[in-house]
């Protein structure tokens, strides 16, 4: 041992009560030996009688709740200021960028190269979305959009691609126009069919279905769930023996059924709600109960659906619905404490 | 080596009590007959830019664009009409350029639409009602913001009004009310610049110059663009020039001080020819901050050599007082308040209590800096100018000066004169005609023995 170790032995055994308890159980733990020698004098004057409880204990009793949500399934829509910015700024591109190299793309003088170069007189500007526009020439500058152009709105453009995808540039010729005279005699062609992106509005939207999963695509859903009481509130349990994560996966099961493909997010709770009771309850355990307090885990479902059927909680109802919908459903004092942890969207 | 530590600073005399025989930032003391060419390292950079070479095919284009302004040549004139809020074509402002000499206005978009609006016979159409999408839709957009600053703006006045109505016991005392109200009228200052600045036509007009600068929001804009060139500049002439601390312990500038001799500005820290300062100057000070203010300028010359102590002293060239300045009133024509001084019966009235006195070098001499301050008075008081009369010129003391009449430097400016030709006229004019002939040379110094150059040597 060296004369270093032997300093801080001596002092530790020396100082007694002079050096606080946390800086001893550091020697301590650095110098086992040197604790070893102190601890017994150390414990005698730290100990603390354990003081007998006279009263019986305020305490809530602790629940588990599950905020089941169904995350947005599209993006949202665009602010009307969005889609004219961006519309301005793929026009800008337009003028500003490169010519489109044609000949890397079309060889020259085949069927393709002829299609490409029909549908540039038609539209005059190689992307296909942004309306008829020239980039190049004495009015390339004049590229705004004025108001009302229905140009910049998503579904147009959508359109426009379809089109562009259907067509060969060749319908309001005036050659098209004399096969159609001779009564279609020239060959059709039949054209591999252009799938349509899916609605971004849905039947349940239309007939708004709340207990449908496929409402409200660009919003989050929560779900909602009846109580005995006829309140709404969302899924809840007493906590048991067990973890909240646990018990999150519980309550899902025993509240909704067994077809709901759901993940519990995480350990921690995302919220709380706490309720106090006009007067507090003696409960079996001796404990003096204030009130209560759910501890809200987040879980996604993935697929399935809820089915109340045999529900252990006596729920009667269930709803899918979106942040500021829920505010419409539950108590005043609810929402306030569960609205942070919802998401705007 | 720091001539001066802290440690042997005498502490109980007070600083601005013990005259200097070194600055406060460690610069060794100046002495006269060291000063010379050394110094003129320290050059302000000219702001004019130097007059291009002329060239040989320069004179020949001065001579047609100086034609069409009197004959118009006929191809031109068969141009037609060309408005310059109007052309919308690339040609046609070229050709506007060409004949009539002036620049197309607004962007070819705006004139466009003028132009198209006009050939229907429609209305003219404002800025604000360009029927672009997207411009349209910023607007709408920006619009919507400030709406919501003018409800914050409401609430936040409300609040404050409640506030003040409230009784200090119930809100923590008298000071802790004040502090909350000062905060809380920041923060509605803060609301009244943002509601606005985001506004196109605001920014247009502030940069067309014709914000009215009594609305706060054109003070903001007019003191941020002043602080991000203008002031830096100044702040480094006036760090460089050692004016603080040889003039003043420290200065603060908040107003944009213009400086200039008849047509001509000058840039802090430029030489000015002796007959352009022989008379006054004329001064603009923009400040940033609303209501009136009463100034004072004082002028005075850093760097007037004593030869018999081998040293510097200053000397005070102008002062004048209780000028009366405000956001929009921002000229202070010392020309004509001197006019004014002259025809007014009332001694108190007068407004200057030193006349100007020509800035004037030696020859030989290094170059005088002369320093402008603007000085607010305390609490808009006017000074007595019969006391401020007796202030001597020679041996001047500003930071004495400042203390005294309780003044606080808000804005500053300088420049610097020498020895020119036209230097003897303004010295007779100005009475000086004995000093004219005094001029200032370097001292031989002897070569010490091992260095003298010897016979044996040649």
């Amino acid at each position: 041992m060296n004369v270093g170790q032997q300093t801080t032995r001596r002092l530790a055994s020396r100082a007694g009560r002079s050096i606080c308890r946390s800086c001893k159980d550091t020697l301590s733990r650095n110098y086992a030996s040197a604790a070893a020698a102190v601890q017994p004098e150390d414990q005698s004057s730290q100990h603390i009688p354990p003081v007998a409880q006279a009263s019986p204990q305020a305490s809530y009793s602790v629940n588990a709740g599950v905020v089941v949500s169904r995350p947005p399934q599209i993006t949202r829509d665009l602010h009307p200021l969005e889609s004219a910015f961006f519309l301005y700024q793929r026009r800008l591109n337009e003028r500003t960028a490169l010519p489109f190299t044609r000949y890397f793309y079309y060889k020259a003088r085949t069927p393709a190269d002829l299609e490409w170069k029909r549908k540039m007189r038609q539209r005059l500007t190689p992307a296909r979305d942004i309306g008829r526009y020239k980039g190049y020439g004495d009015e390339a500058w004049n590229d705004e959009l004025l108001v009302g152009a229905e140009e910049s709105e998503m579904q147009h453009q959508v359109e426009r691609l379809i089109a562009d995808a259907e067509q060969t540039g060749l319908e309001d010729s005036a050659e098209a126009a004399l096969n159609e005279a001779k009564g279609g005699a020239g060959k059709k062609v039949e054209h591999e069919l252009i799938e349509r992106p899916m609605s971004r509005i849905t039947e349940a939207d239309e007939k708004n279905d709340v207990k449908s999963l496929s409402r409200l695509l660009q919003r989050t859903l929560y779900l909602l769930v009846k109580n005995k009481e006829g309140q709404w509130v969302f899924p809840h349990d007493n906590l048991g023996k067990e973890t909240l994560h646990a018990a999150a996966g519980r309550i899902i099961n025993d509240a909704g059924g067994v077809n709901m493909n759901t993940w519990v997010v995480g350990n921690v709770p995302i919220g709380h709600y706490q309720h106090d009771y006009l007067q507090s309850i003696k409960t079996a355990s001796g404990l003096n109960e204030l009130g209560l307090k759910t501890f809200f885990m987040k879980a996604r479902i993935m697929a399935g659906q809820a089915n109340l059927n045999d529900n252990k909680f006596g729920l009667t109802d269930f709803k899918w619905l979106a942040k500021e919908e829920i505010q419409k459903e539950v108590r005043k004092k609810y929402w306030l404490q569960v609205k942070n942890m919802l998401a705007e969207r | 080596m720091a001539s001066v530590k802290p440690s042997i600073r005498q502490l109980n005399a007070c600083l601005k009590c013990v005259r200097q025989t070194s600055s406060l930032n460690g610069t060794p003391r100046r002495f006269l007959s060291a000063s010379a060419a050394a110094r003129e390292e320290l050059q302000t950079q000219p702001t004019t830019a130097p007059p291009p070479p002329q060239s040989a095919t320069k004179p020949a284009a001065a001579i047609t664009d100086e034609k069409p302004a009197k004959e118009t040549p006929e191809y031109m004139q068969k141009w037609g009409e060309l408005d310059p809020e109007k052309v919308d074509w690339k040609r046609d402002e070229r050709r506007l350029v060409r004949r009539d000499g002036t620049q197309p206005v607004g962007s070819r978009r705006r004139r466009a639409i003028l132009h198209r609006s006009s050939a229907n016979k429609a209305e003219e159409i404002a800025f604000e009602e360009l029927p672009y999408q997207c411009f349209q839709e910023a607007r709408k957009f920006l619009m919507g913001d400030r709406q919501e600053k003018l409800n914050d703006i409401q609430t936040q006045s409300l609040r404050i009004k409640n506030l003040m109505d409230q009784d200090p016991a119930v809100s923590g005392g008298p000071k802790a009310k004040e502090t909350r109200l000062r905060s809380m009228r920041d923060y509605l200052n803060e609301l009244v610049i943002l509601a606005d600045i985001n506004d196109p036509i605001v920014k247009k007009k502030f940069e067309d110059g014709q914000g009215d600068m009594n609305k706060p929001i054109y003070r903001y804009l007019a003191d941020q663009k002043w602080r991000k060139y203008k002031r830096l500049v100044l702040e480094q002439r006036i760090s460089q020039f050692n004016i603080v601390p040889d003039l003043l312990a420290s200065i603060d500038p908040v107003a944009d001080v213009d400086l200039g001799f008849g047509r001509k500005d000058i840039a802090p820290g430029d030489y000015v020819d002796s007959a352009t300062s022989e008379q006054m100057p004329r001064l603009t000070v923009q400040t940033f901050v609303p209501g009136e203010k009463l100034v004072t300028v004082v002028v005075v010359d850093a760097d007037v050599p004593v030869p018999e102590k081998d040293s510097f002293t200053n000397r005070c060239h102008f002062i004048a007082s209780n000028i009366a300045i405000s956001p929009s009133q921002t000229s202070i024509p010392l020309i004509r308040i001197g006019h004014d001084d002259r025809k007014t019966e009332d001694p108190a009235a007068r407004k200057i209590a030193l006349p100007w006195e020509a800035p004037w070098a030696h020859k030989g001499a290094p170059y005088h800096r002369l320093a402008i301050f603007v000085l607010e008075q305390k609490d808009a008081k006017a000074l007595n100018i019969a006391e401020v009369e007796k202030t001597k010129r020679l041996n001047h003391n500003l930071k004495g000066f400042v203390d005294k009449y309780k003044l606080k430097p808000i804005g500053a400016s300088l420049f610097r004169t020498r020895w020119d030709e036209s230097m003897p006229g303004v010295m007779e004019r100005a009475g000086l005609k004995d000093q004219v002939d005094v001029e200032f040379k370097r001292k031989k110094i002897e070569p010490l023995p091992h260095k003298r150059r010897t016979e044996r040597m040649r």
